[in-house]
């Protein structure tokens, strides 16, 4: 049993990358979401145990998201066209994957980010 | 009634005779003495006296019977006569005389001489027909000079004739318009009161050209009346006289000043959006390529498909760039994504730099079947950076608002000139024009720069070599507050024609504030471009994972070739929006025409959407259309699809149908394939809004609801 991510990407094809990425880590994908209201909706009501964030959701900041996340201690990956120097409010532990990216070094990021070792 | 004797001079009938014309001779009192054969005949032709000829008749009583008969030609030819038989000179006058047949005109001419102490006078009608139909043309051949005259007055272009000395002849009203000269302000003035100061060419250069070449068109700056400047598009020609020497040119000049700016403006953008993308074989042959890299090197498809990727033109201009590409694609053959920045050639042998990529593709099996390579433009970020390190002047030109400051000194290395922007430095300097200027810079900077900077003005007046300082921060003398500055210094000779040397200096803290902007520019330029990559990348996987290896290549360039239609109507209007027409239009460009024009139909108002929108929603369109072509309404001869779109709930909410008809029984299909993800999840999402699929066994039928706020444009914002 996999652990379960949520996937937050407003560009659907782009989604459909990141969740065959997920399934090919050994992930379980928990939901997609495309907005900020609808990220910070999903993140206080379903069951995650990791998320990937693109850094702009149609323009608009996720900082939320990741404030969010970082709050409740949970492992997340940033996925973005932006570099880490244009990203002032991402911490330096925090793993940005530039795009466009590579599946391998997506699948192999989420395996080693996401999947919290077996208990 | 013979009022006189017997003709004394007989030998004047054979005279007359002879006469080709008409001819009699009367008396004084005005007795017809003699007349031709050719009066004879005239008589007999037109009805007249046949029995006597009008010989013994008098000719004024005839006259003046008809005058009083209301005969207005009779009355002038009897006052005309009887002038000349009472010592008058010559009469003529003409008068038309047509025939059923023909149109004629006559002259009469009536003379007098003396014969024996008798005074006579000899009259003639002639035939002057050809004479008058000639002047008639004239007449017609003047009038056609005032249509043209007419034509030319009223022509929405304006009009302009010089003559080889480039003064003006002609000015029609649509020059005034365009150039605020009234006609008479200007005719006779050289057409070089058009151009505007500093002009290259003069008024004898374009002559020459134009008498060599005959008919010229070409584009000029010219200046209107009040000092405004316009981009003008000429046509020339030579004006020939009737013999066909040049005698002067003829100019029509349209106002093209928006039409270039626009066309300028155009193409900056499709300069920034610059983007590459193809697909290669495994062994690097190049399968597909998109538009722009073909039309940046004016190449076409025939030049480079089927070539080894490294042997085309943009990469074969030098053998280390060829040779890292070869080196790049063998290592993403191996799996890996390749990336770094290379000089491509595009038209004219013109070198730009690209963001360049390679990344493998594999099939179901993990096996790579091919190569996507992908680049972007960064010509324009590399050359803004040398820029803002090297150049001063660019700095200065974009910038015309910044304080930069320019002073001279003059030989005897004293203040001569202090712009506005500079005198904030010299604040405590006074006077300042004229002030010893070694004894200014100790006042406003502190040792040792203050010796240092006066060594330096000191040499380059002495040598000519000019000085670029580096960035410096340095501590005010006078003020003690730490400012920081760029300078150079040149050598230059002053107005009144001795040495002097120039400063230029700016406030470092405005170059920071714009290098912050352009990077602001550039990181969003960059990130939109990123972005499309991506999602071709994911079309590129997500195609591959739903399709066989030998489809791959066509389904990809397809919906390649539809993405790339959106984008085209995008950057059109300047990512201002596309219209749903000519997105819905656009997707249907596969099709063939007999399909486009009878069997699909496309109605809605029109309204403008976003980028992203456009993008989602073009995407979905394409697919329809495709899936239509291969399995539904289109796959048979007689179906039919209606697509249509329109605003509703108080337009707040856009909906959008596809519906097909007459085509082959439907059911569902088995497997959910990308193109249905496009349909339904792509599209719903792109706008926020919700898609209805049915597979009605009638035709397929999908509508898209959303509201209007997620289709309207979206202000992109610099997060």
């Amino acid at each position: 049993m996999g652990n379960r991510i949520i996937i937050i990407e407003d560009e659907v094809l782009i989604a459909l990358d990141i969740e065959q990425a997920v399934a090919d880590a050994g992930c379980e994908v928990a939901g997609c979401a495309r907005t900020i209201p609808e990220a910070l909706d999903f993140l206080q009501n379903q069951d995650y145990d990791g998320a990937v964030v693109d850094a702009n959701l149609n323009g608009d900041s996720a900082r939320p998201v990741m404030e969010y996340l970082d709050r409740n201690q949970t492992p997340y990956i940033v996925v973005s066209g932006y570099t880490r120097d244009q990203l002032e409010f991402l911490s330096d532990e925090t793993l940005l994957i530039g795009k466009p990216f590579s599946m391998g070094e997506l699948t192999s990021s989420i395996r080693g980010r996401l999947r919290a070792p077996v208990a | 009634m013979m009022q006189n004797s017997v003709p004394q001079h007989p030998e004047l009938q054979s005279l007359i005779d002879a006469m080709k014309d008409g001819a009699a001779i009367i008396a004084a009192d005005g007795t017809i003495l003699w007349v031709n054969d050719t009066w004879r005949k005239f008589a007999a032709a037109n009805e007249g006296d046949t029995a006597d000829e009008y010989v013994g008749v008098n000719y004024l009583d005839v006259c003046r019977q008809s005058s009083d008969a209301g005969d207005e030609l009779a009355r002038r030819v009897g006052t005309g006569i009887g002038g000349v038989l009472s010592g008058g000179e010559e009469f003529s006058t003409e008068y038309p005389c047509h025939s059923p047949t023909e149109k004629r005109w006559f002259e009469i001419i009536a003379r007098p001489f003396g014969l024996s102490d008798q005074k006579y006078a000899l009259i003639a009608h002639r035939n002057v027909t050809s004479r008058v139909e000639a002047s008639v043309e004239a007449s017609h051949a003047e009038q056609n000079v005032e249509n043209l005259a007419a034509i030319v007055a009223t022509m929405p272009d304006a009009v302009i004739a010089f003559d080889l000395d480039g003064k003006i002849i002609s000015w029609n009203a649509a020059a005034y318009k365009l150039y605020g000269y009234e006609r008479d302000e200007v005719i006779g003035e050289s057409i070089e009161i058009l151009y505007p100061p500093n002009w290259p060419a003069k008024v004898s250069d374009y002559i020459a050209d134009i008498i060599t070449r005959e008919l010229r068109s070409f584009d000029v700056v010219r200046q209107t009346k009040y000092g405004d400047k316009r981009t003008i598009a000429v046509t020339a020609a030579p004006i020939r006289s009737i013999t066909g020497e040049i005698i002067g040119i003829s100019n029509v000049h349209r106002d093209v000043t928006d039409e270039r700016a626009a066309e300028q403006r155009l193409r900056n953008v499709l300069d920034n959006l610059f983007a590459f993308v193809g697909i290669l074989g495994p062994d690097g042959t190049l399968l597909e390529a998109n538009r722009a890299p073909l039309e940046a090197a004016n190449l076409v498809n025939s030049d480079v498909i089927g070539k080894k990727f490294w042997d085309t033109y943009w990469w074969n201009h030098a053998p280390d760039v060829q040779e890292r590409l070869i080196q790049a694609c063998k290592d993403a053959l191996k799996g890996e994504l390749i990336r770094y920045d290379e000089q491509v050639r595009i038209a004219d042998g013109r070198l730009v730099w690209i963001d360049f990529q390679v990344a493998p593709l594999k099939d179901l099996d993990g096996k790579i079947v091919n190569l996507i390579p992908s680049g972007i433009d960064i010509t324009a970020r590399k050359k803004m950076v040398e820029a803002l390190k090297t150049s001063h002047d660019t700095f200065q030109n974009l910038v015309a608002k910044s304080p930069f400051g320019i002073y001279t000194v003059d030989e005897d290395f004293r203040l001569a000139h202090v712009s506005d922007g500079a005198r904030s430095v010299f604040e405590n300097v006074d006077p300042l024009i004229g002030h010893d200027f070694e004894a200014a810079l100790r006042t406003v900077w502190a040792e040792p720069f203050a010796t240092e900077a006066i060594g330096l003005f000191r040499h380059t007046l002495a040598t000519g070599e000019p000085y670029q300082a580096p960035s410096s921060t340095k501590i005010r003398q006078d003020t003690s507050e730490i400012e920081s500055y760029d300078w150079r210094i040149e050598r230059i000779t002053m107005p009144d024609g001795r040495l002097g040397v120039v400063c230029n200096f700016y406030d470092l803290s405005e170059r920071q504030r714009y290098e912050h902007h352009v990077r602001m520019l550039m990181r969003e330029v960059n990130h939109r471009s990123k972005n499309l990559l991506t999602v071709v990348l994911s079309m590129a996987r997500q195609t591959a994972r739903n399709s066989q290896p030998v489809d791959f290549v066509e389904r990809f360039s397809e919906r390649l070739r539809g993405l790339s239609a959106s984008q085209d109507l995008i950057v059109k209007r300047n990512w201002d929006g596309v219209g749903v027409r000519e997105l819905v239009l656009s997707q249907m460009n596969h099709l063939s025409e007999e399909v486009r024009d009878n069997r699909v139909q496309v109605d809605g108002p029109e309204i403008i959407i976003s980028p992203a929108a456009a993008e989602g929603i073009g995407m979905a369109l394409h697919e329809l259309a495709t899936n239509a072509l291969k399995y539904g309404a289109l796959s048979v001869a007689d179906g039919t699809v209606l697509v249509q779109w329109n605003l509703q709930q108080d337009d707040q909410e856009f909906s959008i149908d596809w519906r097909e008809m007459n085509g082959p029984a439907v059911s569902p299909p088995e497997r959910r394939g990308f193109g249905r993800i496009v349909i339904e999840r792509m599209a719903a999402n792109s706008v926020g809004g919700s898609v209805e699929l049915d597979y009605d066994p009638t035709g397929v039928r999908w509508n898209l609801t959303a509201p209007l706020d997620g289709v309207r444009n979206k202000v992109s914002a610099l997060a």
